[in-house]
């Protein structure tokens, strides 16, 4: 939060700081939009600053002042952020951004003339993962795990947690510790700032910060020799391939994507034969509502039965 | 004793005449000087805004950092104004234009330079660290143009009006104590 509290205007700043500790502390999005009153949102509700009778508005200068607070004065270091449309700052917390957008040759090149802004707060819930350890666990190695989950439900939360745990092992549950990499494509499971990742994650884990998924995958395979790789939102035919690519290589995988159910992905073509072909040995389900989630076994199949000795 | 009188008082007006012819002279000097400086001051700025340039477009330096690297590549008085542009960037809280502006303001007195190049510094100071690459080196680049211009102004007028201030300066004295005798 006190990342976050840098980047604000310091009128902004101080109203923020006006709200009760307890709701400080469940922020989930600040909202800055200019010539409209500032939203701070927590999972429950939406709080207009100061008041909702008198709200305070975001003025066209105050976007100014933050976007330069934002950028430490160099918006021209921000080049492939204004690309993609989001900054990740100091703590992992992503700022989501929307103006005048600027073409080149038919591409996006920037946006200019920002005129809202979204904070999302990353929160990394050490320990998340605790209770699905030892059910995606089996004989000394991780199985091959894809997590459901609608948006915000905290899919990556979970994942997040998950590849933490794994590099530091659990020596009580005689887990190891392995070598993991994170193929980190919108720069949220780790939250890199210049490359380098901004949670807690242990000593062995590599990140590849927003690379494509399935080039991604390959070049960790190739290069960093992974015991365990980590992907956020998996979808494209692309990923899927590259995930055939990895199980066949040996590599534990542990994806997400969005859906509400198992059934729910399985509409989709590439999770679909993802999960037919048994890739996966583990499902984990998020429930929106509780929060909470539910492991299935998958049946593994070996899909190379006959053993050539060498 | 009328004699030693009349020494004395010539020997007065004497010393009277060298200080002003003294006094004037310092002044043409210091006239002429300024020309000068203002050239060099010029050429310093132009330099300045060259590293910045590199700074930013090819090193992706934080504007802070950048402007603290430039302060020491350039001599006073064109450091000065890059060394406390990048301490007010670290310690206040305000956009990187409006620390420019203050700061151009506080140092001008400490230059010799014209108006035309301060302002030049305040247009370049409206965008700063607010625009993208791209437009980021335009903006270094208009500003460098503009003081080349001022830069050959500059030197003209300082081969035109350099001696000529001296002399002046020399001349004027001897002026007023003809006039004075």
């Amino acid at each position: 939060m006190k990342e976050i509290l840098h980047v604000l205007p310091e009128n902004v700043r101080a109203l923020t700081l006006k709200l009760p500790k307890d709701i400080l502390n469940e922020v989930e999005e600040i909202r800055l939009r200019v010539n409209r009153p500032v939203e701070v949102r927590t999972y429950k509700r939406t709080y207009v600053l100061p008041n909702e009778a008198a709200p305070f508005v975001f003025s066209e200068k105050e976007s100014i002042l933050m976007m330069s607070l934002l950028s430490k004065h160099s918006v021209y270091r921000l080049e492939e952020e204004l690309k993609r449309g989001y900054i990740t700052i100091t703590g992992g917390h992503r700022v989501g951004l929307a103006g005048r957008v600027v073409m080149e040759k038919g591409e996006v090149k920037g946006i200019r003339d920002i005129s809202s802004f979204n904070i999302r707060v990353a929160k990394q819930k050490k320990g998340v993962s605790k209770p699905f350890l030892k059910q995606l666990h089996q004989g000394g190695n991780w199985c091959h795990t894809l997590i459901i989950g609608p948006p915000k439900t905290g899919k990556t939360t979970l994942l997040r947690d998950l590849a933490r745990e794994m590099s530091l092992g659990v020596k009580t549950e005689n887990m190891p510790s392995k070598n993991v990499g994170i193929i980190d494509e919108r720069s949220e499971i780790a939250g890199s700032v210049k490359g380098v990742p901004q949670h807690d994650f242990g000593v062995k884990v590599d990140i590849l910060d927003s690379c494509p998924k399935a080039e991604g995958l390959m070049m960790m395979i190739r290069s960093m020799s992974p015991e365990v790789l980590v992907v956020d939102e998996i979808g494209r035919k692309e990923d899927g391939e590259a995930i055939m690519e990895a199980v066949h290589a040996g590599v534990t995988i542990f994806a997400s994507v969005h859906g509400s159910s198992l059934e729910d992905v399985k509409a989709r073509p590439t999770i679909a034969s993802l999960i037919d072909q048994s890739f996966f040995q583990r499902v984990i389900e998020l429930n929106p509502h509780t929060r909470q989630g539910i492991v299935r076994r998958l049946e593994w199949k070996r899909r190379n039965p006959g053993v050539v000795k060498v | 004793m009328e004699k030693t009188k009349s020494r004395g008082r010539e020997g007065m007006k004497l010393i009277g005449a060298i200080l002003i012819i003294i006094a004037s002279t310092v002044f043409g000097w210091e006239f002429s000087g300024r020309l000068a400086r203002r050239t060099k001051q010029i050429r310093y700025l132009k330099i300045a805004f060259e590293s910045l340039e590199t700074e930013m477009v090819f090193g992706m330096t934080p504007l802070p950092y950048a402007c603290e690297k430039v302060s020491n590549q350039v001599p006073t008085p064109v450091g000065n104004l890059f060394k406390e542009v990048a301490t007010r960037l670290e310690s206040e809280e305000n956009s990187a234009p409006d620390i420019w502006n203050t700061a151009v303001q506080n140092w001008k007195k400490r230059t010799d330079l014209y108006m035309s190049e301060i302002n030049i510094l305040h247009q370049f100071g409206q965008t700063l660290g607010l625009q993208d690459l791209e437009n980021q080196r335009k903006q270094i680049r208009l500003a460098i143009s503009y003081f080349d211009q001022e830069e050959k102004q500059a030197m003209e007028s300082q081969k035109k009006f350099e001696s000529m201030y001296k002399s002046l300066g020399f001349l004027g004295g001897v002026l007023i104590v003809i006039i004075m005798l």
